[in-house]
């Protein structure tokens, strides 16, 4: 079982989480200017990094709040849990 | 007024457990019935909505995670923009003290909860065989508060004096569960309930 630091709890069982996914996407400022292809990317398209990743985690039991999860998923070692309006987010936006 | 029509889940169960006491062995169990919920949420940032919250209930608004105030009322932290008014006071004085030109979200769910007290000496043991939170004593102090799990059910546990008294605030519709689910495990320890009004 692993303990998962929420930004505002603290350590906390995993089974009290829920997984969101991918950080970091942003939706298109100008959705009526996407063709097909890029939409489809936005919505549901996603990473599958083996390694370090980025994610959103919500911890739904307790204060339900989403927060940011640096993650390797090899290993499922959880290097840092940051809060979403944290700058983690924006040094993601160059990838 | 929102006391009018109350029917608890637990209300038949409890009856049953009245019939059947055994003696307390330094563990109880109270089920709070004549009491009203109240979920706040505003900005922490927003000092009006702050002052306006703690001069509304007499009270200071906990402002740091997982903690709670005790006055006249209850208060627990629940989201750093959320919160929950646990008292036995009648609603509307209170409500109606509420300002229209503060930005806040005032909803009652007195409906919606229920409160269990858990109190003695194996309240700790009881509640970490179903517990994932570190219950400890080092660990979850008198004052602190947390929304966890409890078996199969979310639960918003508080820790009130050193008895131990815990406070289980729980879904109604999950009331039953929770209770079912304390006597069961707390058969070992003896547990004893009583309805508390
Ligand atoms: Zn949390």
């Amino acid at each position: 079982m692993l303990l998962i630091k929420c930004p505002w709890c603290g350590e906390r069982d995993e089974t009290e989480f829920s997984y969101g996914g991918e950080a970091a996407i942003k939706r298109p400022l100008k959705p009526k200017d996407l063709n097909d292809k890029d939409w489809a990317d936005y919505l549901f398209m996603r990473k599958n990094t083996r390694g370090l990743f980025l994610e959103q985690w919500n911890h739904s039991v307790g204060c339900r709040q989403w927060f940011l999860v640096e993650r390797n998923t090899v290993t499922y070692e959880i290097i840092s849990t940051k809060r979403m309006n944290s700058d983690a987010l924006n040094s993601e936006d160059s990838q | 007024m929102l006391n009018e029509n109350k029917n608890y889940a637990l209300d038949d169960f409890i009856n049953e457990e009245k019939s059947s006491l055994s003696s307390s062995q330094g563990l109880g169990i109270n089920i709070r019935a004549e009491i009203n919920f109240l979920n706040i949420r505003g900005s922490i940032n927003d000092s009006d909505f702050i002052k306006h919250v703690e001069a509304v209930f007499q009270q200071a608004l906990p402002l740091d995670f997982n903690t709670f105030s005790v006055g006249e009322h209850h208060i627990y932290w629940l989201a750093p923009d959320e919160w929950l008014v646990v008292t036995e006071h009648d609603l509307k004085p209170i409500l109606q003290k509420i300002s229209p030109e503060i930005d806040l979200y005032i909803t009652n769910q007195t409906g919606g909860y229920t409160q269990l007290i858990l109190q003695g000496d194996y309240a700790r043991s009881l509640l970490s065989k179903g517990c994932t939170l570190d219950i400890g004593e080092k660990k979850f102090l008198i004052g602190q508060c947390a929304q966890t799990g409890l078996g199969k059910a979310g639960i918003l546990l508080a820790l009130t004096d050193s008895k131990p008294s815990f406070n289980i605030i729980v879904r109604r519709s999950f009331a039953e569960y929770v209770g079912l689910w304390l006597k069961q495990c707390g058969n070992e320890f003896g547990v004893n309930f009583t309805h508390k009004h």
